[in-house]
């Protein structure tokens, strides 16, 4: 009698006919995990910690002895930059030579004296060069054509790149005399606090992130290295930048950082002349 | 139905259901353990024998799932709302109501027993257990019972 009893009183209970509705579903839409061999995740680790950004490197400068290229990245403001610009100067871009530059563009030793400069959109930035001097951004990958004659060179190079605000600028820098060889740089302006890797590999250099804490900007000789204060943030993305070091035979400067990307191109200058140019930045 | 797992389910879910039911307080109770369930089976890589294999591993993960919930401390740590359970005769509602008020153990033998007519053996291997165990709390689960339910001389249940 218990046993009817008790299951007819059972069988009286309505399950509910939603969940089990629900459950019907989950069970169409359920896909199991793919299983990934451990060794997968381990040969990804590997990948993502050796190469955060992988662009192929732009030369800039291929028909002169190029043996350097460096890049900084600093907080400097964009006034404090010593800069000609070349749409500003009149000089054609190709043959200028510090002679022909204005003397208020000179300094003491012949090099480029400080000049305030204001940042101008990128695409106008690009328009002169083409015009004037046929010169590639740094988008794009051809070598300049630039008739390299020791110092007296002024290569004008046109970093390509800006954020949405600012502008790169193009800059001209000339080491004098004790040189030997002739330098240019060009920057750009990133956001505060944050330094976009890719942003900086079409400049010629290979992000790589060689620990948790640290990147390089590398191409050939040059390398710049860069602090990450946020490692967790690095992989692929954004990180936020502390300080750059750039290094120089053993020399190690030091720059703040994280506001303005500066990339030098240095073809035979000598580490007096790439110390001052530094110095310059910083300033 | 497209899937085995949506095929037991659909077999088994009222069965779970009412074997929650037995096992917890009310019907909310229940459908959070039956969902708990069912969720492990979808997710489970277990490789099963036959039907009567799953069948016997929802069972065990039902009254697992409902310890759990005991033993949870949100459980411990709230009262839950009072949920009565109408019945077309009072003689179910005494049954039922007898049958909740068992200990958790005594519960799950009698609801096998009686509900799912499994034998000892089963319940026993279900349960995980000796046979002499199922069969010593389903001695006592039968006398708590008769305690309960024995009324006059015209009792339903005088036999028990």
């Amino acid at each position: 009698v218990f046993s009817k009893i008790y299951k007819q009183a059972m069988d009286e209970i309505t399950p509910n006919e939603d969940l089990k509705a629900s459950l019907l579903k989950t069970a169409a839409e359920y896909k199991k995990p793919k299983v990934i061999p451990l060794y997968k995740y381990a040969a990804t680790a590997a990948a993502v910690a050796a190469v955060v950004v992988s662009i192929k490197a732009v030369p800039y400068i291929t028909n002169v002895n190029t043996t350097e290229i460096r890049s900084i990245t600093t907080q400097m403001q964009t006034e404090a930059v010593a800069t000609v610009r070349p749409q500003e100067t009149g000089i054609p871009l190709q043959s200028a030579q510090m002679s022909d530059l204005p003397q208020s563009e000179k300094n003491g030793n012949g090099s480029l004296a400080e000049q305030k400069v204001t940042p101008k959109p990128k695409s106008s930035a690009k328009t002169v060069l083409t015009q004037s001097t046929q010169v590639p951004t740094a988008l794009q990958a051809e070598a300049i054509p630039t008739a390299a004659t020791e110092d007296t060179e002024v290569f004008v190079n046109d970093g390509g790149i800006s954020n949405d605000e600012e502008n790169v600028v193009p800059a001209a820098m000339n080491f004098g005399e004790d040189s030997g060889g002739m330098a240019a740089y060009s920057r750009m302006v990133v956001p505060e606090d944050e330094l976009l890797l890719e942003e900086c590999a079409p400049m010629g250099f290979e992000a790589v992130v060689t620990d948790e804490k640290q990147c390089s900007f590398v191409n050939g000789e040059a390398r710049i290295d860069v602090s990450i204060s946020k490692s967790e943030d690095f992989v692929g993305d954004r990180v936020d930048v502390g300080e750059a070091e750039v290094w120089k035979n053993g020399e190690t400067y030091t720059l703040a950082c994280g506001e303005l990307c500066v990339q030098i191109i240095n073809s035979g200058a000598s580490d007096e002349a790439v110390k001052e140019l530094i110095e310059n930045i910083v300033k | 139905l497209e899937n085995e797992k949506q095929y037991i389910i659909e077999k088994y879910y009222d069965m779970i259901y009412r074997l929650a039911v037995s096992q917890t307080q009310g019907s909310v109770h229940a459908e959070d353990v039956v969902q708990d369930v069912f969720l492990k089976y979808i997710q489970s890589v277990k490789e099963f024998d036959n039907e009567e294999h799953i069948k016997a591993w929802l069972i065990r993960v039902t009254i697992n799932c409902a310890k759990s919930l005991y033993m949870s401390s949100w459980f411990t740590k709230t009262t839950p709302l009072d949920e009565e359970i109408t019945f077309e005769m009072e003689e179910k509602s005494d049954v039922y109501y007898a049958v909740h008020e068992l200990p958790l153990k005594y519960r799950s033998v009698i609801h096998l027993f009686y509900y799912e007519e499994m034998s000892i053996k089963e319940i026993a291997e279900v349960l995980k257990t000796k046979e002499a165990t199922v069969k010593s709390q389903l001695l006592r689960g039968r006398q708590m019972l008769k305690e309960k339910l024995k009324g006059g001389e015209g009792s339903v249940f005088k036999d028990l």
